[in-house]
C-alpha cells in the first residue's frame, strides 16, 4: 500500500457559512442564489429533501419555495471566500500535503503508516469548532474512493463525518449502495448510459469489463474503474467538461524582490490562465495567488497564498488581473525573494454567467469578447504572448443584484454582526 | 565538522519591526471573529459601540465573557455555569474588546 489519499469537503458549504452567524437558520430548508438571486447554487439537507435541484433557476420554483417556507439568501462570495480560506488553512495546520481543489474541497495525502484517521478526525472537529464549518472527510488509496468516502461520511450521522475506505472490509457493499452517476468523473450523459445497460450501482461498474468500458465510455471512465478498483491513476487530470482549476505558475530564475515584479509575472500568468478559460468556454468565480518566497533570516522558501471572489465570474482578462493585484499586493512582503508565483482559476459551474444571459439582465460587451476572441486566435497562431494586455484596470459598469444578501461579517467593518 | 549557532527570530516575528497590533489581539486569526456590541452589557464593562475580538479556539474558563448561542441569536454572556450546562451552545470566547474614545 503506498500513498493514502483524503478528501475534505465542507456540508453544504454556503449554507454552513451563512449558519455560522445566524443560527435561526438551523433546521430550516435554506437555499443560497446566485449572483442576481437567478439560480440555487446551494442547499441546505432541509432542501435538498424537499427536492429542490442544484442550479434550479427560481423563477420556476418561486411557488414550491414560497410553500414550504425555503429561506432565500443571495450568496455573499467575500464571506465565502474568507470562511473558504480559514477552513483551508486550518487544513494546512494538520496536513502537510494538501492541494486545495475548489472552495469547499481540499485533497489531503498521507504516507501508508501516518495515523490519518485520527489526523482527520482531529481535523473536522477543529475546523467544526474554530471556523464553525461542518466537512466530511473520506480516505481510500484512490482520490475517487476518498471522494465515495466523503459523500458516504456526509450521508451517515453514524460515521461522525469521517470514513476510511481503506483496507475496508464492506466495501463491495458500501459500493452496491452508490449511484454510479454520483461518482467523480462519470458526467450525466454516462450515468443514463450506465443505467440503460442496467448497471445500477458503483460496484456493478467498478466490476465490468476494461474493454466495454472503453468502448462505450472511453479511457477517462476506465480510470474511474481503476480508481475504484484500488489503482491510483496518474495525476488526476480531469476531462475538460469536468475540469475545476486552470493552474499557471513558474519558478523565476532570477528571484522577484520588488512589488511591480511581482505583479507583472502574475499578470502574465492570469493572461495565459484565461486564454485557455475562455477557449474552454469557461468562467471562473475564484482566484488564487500563490508565492514561494524566501524571507530574510529563514533559510528555507515556503509556500503561500491568498485567495478572492469574483462575482459574478468571468473570463476578462484585465478583469482577472485587477482581482489577482488586489490579493498579490495584500500577500507581497517587502525584503522577501520570490522563487516561483503562480495563479489558479476555479469555481467554475454552475455559472451565472449563462444565467445572467438568460435572464437577459446584463449586458455582455460582445466587442470586447470579440477582441478577446480575436487576440486568442492570435496567441494560438504566433504563440501565446504575442498579444498582451496592458494591465489597466477596467472599472465595472453593473453590480449584481442581490437582493437578500447577509452581511459581510468577516471583511467589512462596516457589516460586523451586532450583539448583545 | 564544528557548527555555528546563528540567532534564529521567532516565526512571524522578524527582526525588530514595527509593533504590529494583530499580534496583540489576534492569537489564531483563522479563529478571530469582530463582532460589535449593540447594547451596553452587564459583563465587563462592555458598552454599546464597542468592537468585540471572538477567539473560537479557546476553551471558557469560569468567569470568561462569551458568545453564546441562545434561542437562535448570539449572545454575549459570562460563563460561570459548570459544564454540564445542555443549554449553552458556545461560539466563542470575547478576548478583547475595542472602544473609540470621544
Amino acid at each position: 500500500m503506498n500513498t493514502v489519499f483524503g478528501l475534505v469537503d465542507c456540508n453544504n458549504f454556503f449554507v454552513s457559512c451563512e449558519r455560522a452567524f445566524d443560527p435561526k437558520l438551523e433546521g430550516k430548508p435554506v437555499v443560497v442564489l446566485s449572483s442576481n438571486d437567478g439560480c440555487i447554487v446551494a442547499r441546505s439537507n432541509e432542501a435538498k429533501a424537499l427536492g429542490i435541484p442544484m442550479g434550479a433557476p427560481v423563477f420556476e420554483w418561486r411557488d414550491h419555495l414560497k410553500q414550504n417556507k425555503v429561506i432565500q439568501i443571495s450568496g455573499n462570495h467575500s464571506l465565502y471566500a474568507d470562511m473558504s480560506d480559514r477552513v483551508m488553512k486550518t487544513v494546512g495546520e494538520f496536513v502537510d500535503d494538501y492541494e486545495i481543489y475548489s472552495v469547499d474541497e481540499a485533497f489531503l495525502r498521507f504516507g501508508p503508516r501516518e495515523g490519518y484517521e485520527k489526523t482527520c478526525r482531529a481535523l473536522r472537529a477543529t475546523v467544526r469548532r474554530n471556523v464553525g464549518i461542518p466537512v466530511s472527510i473520506g480516505l481510500g488509496p484512490t482520490r475517487t474512493l476518498a471522494k465515495a468516502g466523503a459523500t458516504f461520511a456526509k450521508k451517515h450521522p453514524s460515521l461522525e463525518g469521517v470514513l476510511s475506505l481503506v483496507d475496508h472490509p464492506e466495501i463491495d457493499t458500501l459500493l452496491d449502495t452508490f449511484d454510479p452517476g454520483g461518482l467523480w468523473g462519470i458526467g450525466r450523459q454516462y450515468s443514463r448510459l450506465l443505467i440503460g445497460s442496467g448497471i445500477r450501482s458503483a460496484r456493478a461498474f467498478r466490476d465490468l469489463p476494461d474493454a466495454w468500458i472503453l468502448r462505450h465510455m472511453g479511457s477517462g471512465a476506465l480510470r474511474v474503474a481503476m480508481e475504484l478498483r484500488g489503482t491510483p491513476c496518474g495525476d488526476h487530470k480531469e476531462p475538460n467538461a469536468h475540469r475545476k482549476s486552470i493552474i499557471c505558475s513558474r519558478s523565476h530564475g532570477r528571484p522577484i524582490v520588488t512589488l511591480a515584479e511581482l505583479k507583472q509575472a502574475i499578470a502574465t500568468h492570469i493572461a495565459s490562465a484565461a486564454e485557455t478559460l475562455r477557449n474552454e468556454g469557461l468562467r471562473a468565480r475564484w482566484l488564487t495567488v500563490f508565492v514561494g518566497l524566501r524571507k530574510q533570516g529563514y533559510g528555507q522558501a515556503y509556500p503561500s497564498g491568498e485567495s478572492i471572489t469574483i462575482d459574478p465570474s468571468t473570463n476578462d482578462t484585465p478583469e482577472l488581473i485587477r482581482a489577482a493585484h488586489v490579493v498579490t499586493e495584500r500577500i507581497f512582503v517587502p525584503g522577501a525573494s520570490y522563487k516561483k508565483a503562480g495563479v489558479r482559476l476555479s469555481e467554475f459551474g454552475p455559472d451565472d454567467a449563462d444565467q445572467l444571459r438568460l435572464f437577459g439582465s446584463v449586458a455582455r460587451d460582445p466587442k470586447r469578447e470579440a477582441a478577446w476572441r480575436a487576440a486568442d486566435g492570435i496567441n494560438a497562431e504566433w504563440g501565446t504572448g504575442t498579444i498582451r494586455f496592458a494591465a489597466e484596470g477596467v472599472s465595472r459598469a453593473w453590480r449584481p443584484k442581490a437582493e437578500r444578501r447577509s452581511p459581510r461579517y468577516t471583511t467589512s467593518w462596516e457589516e460586523l454582526l451586532t450583539v448583545r | 565538522m564544528p557548527t555555528v549557532q546563528f540567532f534564529q527570530p521567532h516565526e512571524g516575528r522578524q527582526f525588530d519591526g514595527p509593533l504590529d497590533l494583530n499580534e496583540h489581539l489576534v492569537r489564531h486569526p483563522t479563529a478571530t471573529f469582530f463582532m460589535r456590541a449593540g447594547a451596553d452589557s452587564r459583563e465587563a464593562g462592555i458598552r454599546s459601540g464597542d468592537l468585540l475580538v471572538i477567539d473560537r479556539s479557546l476553551r471558557p474558563g469560569i468567569g470568561s465573557i462569551v458568545i453564546a448561542v441562545r434561542g437562535g441569536e448570539l449572545r454575549i454572556e459570562r460563563f460561570n455555569r459548570p459544564a454540564n450546562d445542555e443549554e449553552l451552545e458556545l461560539w466563542g470566547v470575547i478576548t478583547h474588546f475595542i472602544r473609540d474614545l470621544p
